[in-house]
């Protein structure tokens, strides 16, 4: 009995010591709850929200810089349920999957959330027959309410820029997503104390916390400008049936995007029904590839602006350039023969950009590149920005510091091209390009904040500037980029053809991506536009394609922008390609007799009956093109 | 022995005075948190409270009563009391209410009735009754250890087909640590335990929900609208406490958030309303109670004494652990009450019943020169 009574009680302490041990663990566990995560628990049981009704803050409204309105809310019906207060869930389950044609599993899983209140999925933004019919029901614990939804009244005007909002109107892509935050506004709520099941508590007290809706945001897009741009590449596309097309135009002195676009596009309303690459890959700032041609103006900014090169100067191109043993051809079989650097930019002759890169050494050149811009981002307000590539300084031998001097063997951005392009012409100071360029309280139209353009860095001398516009519209004049020119409105531009990387690592044939950047007024640069074509069908030439499109846009934008003509330009070179501009004659008075047997250029129209002119179109001093029609009205006096 | 039997001395006066103020702090919280949902249910704050204070009075007389009855008593009457057991779970199995698909309550007229929480005390009387009469084969495993065994499988077979896992697991649970303090060899235990794994494992497995449960405890809000629900709610209860809590009858989650707040939750709206210093206080009594309890059962004249007090005991501290275990999250959920000061009739009579067992043995003890060797095992 003595031996049991001392294993019992052996036993017995040890079980004492187990006990002990347990609670020791549960102080600890109570202490670590309470104490350690206290603040925690006590934040996450307030934000349960299950006491408050939200009040959905109104979405900001995106405007063209002009006020347009590019994207506001239109309300819709939702439907709406607070579970603890159905009574019958699988009769509820069974109207609504009727009338909203959804699952009733699906609805009934939804109302059987432990939640104040559940939006169902299918039931979001519904039309307005169908919530009358749930409405008629009158089922207890099923609400409407009206619900926003974001409107693009201009389809896919801008689609890649504004981008697009998702169920619950949260941005996901473009401008929607990149300002979200202060688009969407802060939620209000009306706060009843209430219990678990919904309903109010004794002596509990109503508060309701309103709304702060979300500030609209002003674009420095121009909706004028970048319908031209986008009705151009519409047409572009049918054209030449490319793989895509990239536009933008942006006012050079500022960085302000007046208007970018790309082709394929989408609608932002209905995103889903596209592949996810075309809303997702914002070409404009996302696809890199050479450049080509158009980089010779950076060449020929660094070369100015280090005194390298005076336009006078000559040199004789006979079709290549030989650069540590490998020869480096020119565009044009045979060469341009002798010129001056001024025609050889007007060639986009290749051995003369790189006899400059030889003038400018590695170092020089690379650093220009680096300080327009290239190889870091623009730091434009979208999302999904590329880098590019340039050659690393060490790896860089003669041979690749011939070809970056006219633009192959370097990677860059279309944006990266025309904040560039734009230093180089806008007096030489390198810009932010930007899209948003104010915000405004909706109420009160109060602009809260504003944008002011943002100077990145000087990159060339006012005076630099100044010769490189000379020689860009010179080129536009007399050069490759003549299907650019606007009589009156001193266009300057340089063409580019690049080549493309296949997947081997190896140029693509006969793929290219030719461009255009275009400037004007070359004396006062309004506005710069570049068009990237990638892989055209028929002649795959900068010049050919790309200029023309810019020339319209140009032309467009200049005159809705009531840019006046100039009266001083470089006249224009007639190529057999072209027709030459002519100022048109006064007839008014004159006999028709005289007129018939002097104006063989002119194709005369007439209206009327008599022996004298009293009226013409177009006005006499106005320009047209060589061979136009020129319709007199005619009279006796 | 006999000498022993008549020399009854003064009770325990720390296990009145721990049991008087469990029950009051119970009485008092189940008033707090069932204030609302009696409002909610019944248009009655005081439904709730007014049941339980009828259940405590009928529970404290009861002890009083039981307290002044000897022991061993229940020897005599074990094979009663067994025979008692299994025809009321046989009834529950065929007049039960199902609630939630389970039937463990049965109803005379307005008063219902929980059979496992009696079944838990006559398997305690049972099991320290026969490990007594087993003892001088106790080394045996067939004789000693088997028959129990067999007696404790089909009560626990009844349990489990209404099913009421909890009660069964307490129960074995319980009986075991009986067979334990009663000598059994360690290596028959541990075979026992072995073989019990797998059969718990299967239960377990058997339904799913269980798995989610145990899933779930390791991290609640992974499911928070479905097994982790509870879970996350006694969190937040347990959590804004703080130091001092939110002061009697403040808490929030009782408001019908927390399901259960009065009954298996109680102990969260303690911690919400009362904060560390309440919560910490409660667990206290309840060490205070096990450390009194198995000095009453040392101190006990015979071995049906010890192992007796030492079920109840266990049964007691079993219970808390779970409950506390659940209501931090240390454990899955199952629907284990806090003895004491959760609300419900039936375990709050059973389990004052039981402490007047308890103190009748602490009437009994051996004060003889083993005392202060006991004392300083208990405190080393």
């Amino acid at each position: 009995m003595r031996i049991i009574n001392k294993t019992v009680r052996k036993r017995l302490f040890l079980l004492l010591l187990v006990a002990f041990l347990v609670f020791l663990v549960l102080l600890g566990r109570l202490s670590y709850v309470q104490l350690v995560q206290g603040e925690w628990l006590t934040k996450k049981a307030e934000d349960l929200g299950t006491r408050d009704i939200p009040f959905q803050a109104k979405r900001g409204r995106i405007l063209d810089r002009n006020g347009e309105v590019l994207t506001y809310n239109i309300s819709a019906p939702s439907v709406m349920v607070i579970p603890v207060q159905i009574k019958d869930r699988e009769k509820t389950a069974q109207e609504l999957a009727r009338i909203l044609q959804a699952s009733e599993k699906e609805i009934l899983e939804q109302i059987k959330k432990k939640e104040m209140y559940v939006y169902i999925k299918k039931g979001k933004r519904i039309s307005e027959e169908k919530a009358r019919q749930i409405q008629a029901l009158r089922l207890p614990g099923v609400v409407i309410t009206e619900d926003s939804k974001r409107y693009y009244p201009y389809k896919s005007l801008a689609a890649h820029l504004l981008g697009f909002t998702g169920i619950d109107n949260q941005g996901l892509a473009g401008l929607e997503l990149v300002y979200d935050e202060r688009l969407k506004g802060t939620k209000g709520y009306v706060s009843f104390s209430a219990n678990a099941r919904g309903e109010q508590m004794p002596g509990g007290t109503d508060r309701f916390v309103p709304p702060k809706d979300g500030l609209d945001l002003i674009l420095t897009l121009d909706k004028t400008i970048q319908a031209i741009l986008e009705r151009e590449m519409d047409q572009a596309m049918v054209q030449y049936q490319p793989e895509s097309i990239i536009g933008i135009a942006m006012d050079p002195k500022t960085g302000e995007i007046l208007a970018m676009s790309s082709r394929p596009t989408f609608r932002p309303d209905a995103y889903q029904s596209v592949n996810p690459n075309i809303y997702n890959q914002n070409l404009p700032i996302w696809k890199t590839y050479e450049p080509g041609s158009t980089f010779k103006i950076i060449t020929l900014a660094a070369a100015l602006e280090e005194k390298k090169v005076n336009f006078n100067e000559t040199f004789n191109d006979p079709g290549f350039y030989v650069v540590a043993g490998a020869r480096l051809r020119c565009w044009k079989a045979g060469g341009h023969g002798h010129q001056t650097y001024l025609e050889v930019v007007e060639n986009s002759c290749n051995p003369g950009f790189v006899n400059l890169g030889q003038r400018l050494g590695k170092d020089t050149l690379l650093s220009y590149i680096k300080k327009f811009g290239f190889g870091e981002k623009s730091g434009i307000d979208l999302n999904g920005e590329a880098k590019g590539i340039l050659f690393k300084p060490e790896r860089m031998g003669p041979v690749e510091l011939a070809t970056t001097a006219f633009g192959q063997g370097v990677s860059v951005t279309p944006i990266q091209q025309v904040a560039a392009v734009s230093a180089a012409v806008n007096g030489g100071k390198l810009m932010v390009p930007h899209l948003a360029k104010a915000w405004v309280n909706p109420d009160t139209k109060e602009v809260v904040e504003s944008n002011e353009p943002k100077v990145k860095r000087k990159v060339i001398s006012e005076e630099t500037s100044k010769q490189v516009r000379y020689a860009l519209e010179s080129v536009v004049a007399k050069g490759t980029g003549r299907k650019a020119f606007i009589d009156g409105y001193r266009a300057g531009g340089k063409t580019g053809t690049a080549q493309k990387v296949g997947p081997d690592g190896r140029y693509l044939k006969n793929n290219h991506i030719v461009s255009f950047i275009g400037v004007a007024p070359a004396d006062d640069p309004r506005i710069v536009v570049y068009i990237a074509v990638d892989n055209p069908k028929g002649i795959q030439f900068g010049g050919v394609v790309a200029a023309p499109i810019v020339r319209k846009i140009l032309y467009d934008s200049l005159r809705y922008l009531h840019v006046p003509k100039r009266k001083k330009q470089i006249p224009p070179e007639d190529t057999p390609l072209t027709t030459p501009i002519v100022e048109v004659p006064n007839l008014i008075d004159q006999e028709v007799d005289s007129i018939k047997t002097s104006l063989y250029s002119f194709q005369l129209e007439y209206s009327g009956q008599g022996e004298k002119v009293i009226d013409q179109v177009p006005k006499p001093g106005e320009r047209v093109k060589k061979g136009s029609i020129i319709r007199i009205y005619l009279g006796d006096k | 022995m006999k000498q022993e039997q008549l020399k009854r001395e003064k009770p325990d006066y720390w296990l009145i005075l721990v049991t008087f103020l469990l029950l009051g702090f119970g009485l008092v919280m189940v008033f707090s948190a069932s204030y609302y949902k009696g409002l909610l249910d019944y248009h009655d704050s005081y439904y709730f409270i007014k049941k339980q204070l009828a259940f405590g009075l009928v529970g404290l007389v009861l002890f009083f009563i039981i307290s002044n009855i000897h022991y061993s008593i229940y020897k005599k009457w074990v094979g009663f009391l067994l025979i008692l057991s299994i025809l009321l779970l046989i009834l529950v199995l065929i007049l039960g209410d199902e609630t939630n698909g389970a039937k463990r309550w049965l109803e005379f007229q307005s008063v219902s009735f929980q059979p496992s929480e009696f079944v838990k005390l006559t398997m305690i009387i049972y099991t320290a009754s026969i490990m007594v009469k087993k003892q001088p084969v106790i080394h045996q495993f067939k004789r000693a250890i088997a028959p129990p065994l067999v007696v404790i499988g089909i009560i626990c077979s009844l349990l489990v087909l209404e099913p009421h896992f909890s009660a069964t697991v307490i129960i074995l649970f319980t009986s075991l640590v009986i067979i334990f303090c009663a000598g059994a060899r360690l290596k028959h235990l541990f075979l026992l335990f072995l073989s019990g794994v797998p059969v718990l494992l299967v239960t377990l497995y058997m339904s799913d929900y269980r798995v989610k449960r145990l899933v779930t405890v390791f991290n609640p809000f992974s499911d928070p609208q479905g097994s982790g629900y509870q879970t996350i709610y006694s969190l937040y209860a347990i959590g804004p406490g703080g130091i001092t809590g939110a002061g009697l009858g403040n808490s929030i989650q009782k408001m019908a958030y927390l399901p259960e707040a009065h009954n298996d939750f109680i102990f969260s709206i303690v911690a919400e309303e009362l904060g560390f210093i309440g919560g910490a206080s409660l667990i206290c009594l309840f060490i205070i109670f096990i450390i009194r309890g198995i000095r009453i059962s040392l101190q006990a004249p015979d071995q049906f004494g010890t192992l007796l007090g030492i079920g109840i005991v266990t049964l007691l501290g079993v219970e808390t652990i779970f409950n506390l275990g659940v209501v931090t999250a240390l454990l899955p959920v199952t629907g284990i009450s806090l003895p004491f000061i959760s609300y419900g009739g039936t375990s709050l009579v059973l389990k004052l019943m039981a402490m007047g067992i308890l103190l009748n043995i602490s009437r009994y003890r051996k004060v003889k020169s083993t005392k202060t060797k006991q004392v300083r095992a208990i405190q080393t």
